[in-house]
């Protein structure tokens, strides 16, 4: 476990920054990427070397940062739901059924789909929990920050790699 | 000149799977048109749309509109997938074989970044159509590198078996 402290504490902090509002729109989609490099940095500023980091560990480190940002960010998310019994589902509602009456589809279709996300903003604003909702959280965030974790992880190697060969 | 050869033997297997996967995630941008052709995959849209919320503030103002269909993200991310997609389009026919520096990085990075900054220092307005083509120079050389990296994972994993 202690190998993998990097990617622990900087999954950690991507999974805080996703639930912060100002940083998600500053950050957009780097926060996971960033995260994954800069778990490769620590690891690296952790245990000195001038070998060259194996592309195998940088995928891992940012499989690892991704995941336990996923663990983390939809803990907060969903935590939050339970206290505040509020989310973007329930903000935005008004705008997502506009948006579906928008599309061409038939008024069956519509109004199940409408039907469908009722309940679960109902659920949110009886009792802060959607067994629906946090299953999307959490498979969303699995999902999403394991790619971009892996991404960052992969092309934050090669950016230590060349700046250890160009020090070399 | 090993690596070089190694890396001249990716298959076009792997390149149209890698091609693959980025179309479906820059469809699954554009998830209005995919409602439009399979009406059932309505019943996602709240869900991919709240997936889409973790890598884009998915502002208003800022998303793009293509044929009265509008993406899940913003200008800006639109652009860097797109550009993603399209290197990955050029190397299914033309496989990359040579690695870049980061300082080719840096270049091509550097746009996107005094973008964001002048526009948050209110230099100018926000400009959809100068956060695409900063967004498209970003994402090219980003699928360089993501390219670069899944090649010396194949080079790495060949040497080790």
């Amino acid at each position: 476990m202690r190998k993998y402290i990097s990617p622990f504490i900087c999954g950690f902090g991507a999974g805080v920054l996703q639930v912060v509002p100002v940083a998600k729109s500053l950050a957009c989609c780097f926060i996971v990427p960033l995260a994954a490099f800069l778990s490769l940095y620590l690891e690296l500023k952790a245990n000195p070397s001038s070998e060259q980091i194996q592309l195998k560990k940088g995928l891992i480190f940012g499989l690892l940062t991704g995941l336990f940002a996923a663990l983390f960010g939809s803990f907060f998310d969903i935590f939050i739901t339970l206290i505040t019994k509020n989310n973007d589902i329930v903000a935005t509602f008004p705008e997502l059924q506009k948006m579906i009456n928008g599309f061409p589809l038939s008024e069956e279709l519509k109004n199940e789909v409408l039907r469908l996300f009722n309940n679960v903003r109902r659920e949110i604003l009886q009792y802060g929990f959607s067994p629906l909702y946090t299953v999307s959280v959490i498979i969303n965030n699995l999902v999403i920050n394991s790619i971009f974790g892996m991404i960052g992880g992969l092309v934050g190697v090669q950016a230590i790699n060349s700046k250890l060969k160009n020090q070399n | 000149m090993f690596i070089k050869l190694q890396i001249n033997k990716l298959s076009l297997l792997y390149r149209i799977f890698i091609t693959l996967l980025i179309f479906l995630f820059v469809a699954s941008i554009f998830f209005e048109i995919v409602i439009h052709t399979i009406p059932q995959a309505a019943y996602l849209f709240p869900f991919v749309k709240k997936g889409f919320s973790l890598i884009c503030h998915q502002n208003d103002e800022k998303i793009i509109s293509l044929f009265g269909f509008h993406s899940l993200v913003c200008a800006r991310c639109t652009g860097i997938y797109l550009g993603m997609f399209l290197i990955s389009i050029y190397t299914m026919i033309r496989p990359i074989i040579k690695t870049a520096g980061y300082k080719l990085f840096i270049i091509f990075t550097a746009p996107m970044i005094a973008d964001v900054i002048f526009v948050n220092m209110k230099l100018y307005h926000y400009s959809k159509i100068s956060a695409i083509i900063t967004g498209l120079l970003f994402g090219s050389i980003l699928f360089v590198y993501l390219y670069n990296g899944l090649n010396l994972l194949i080079i790495e994993n060949r040497i080790r078996h």
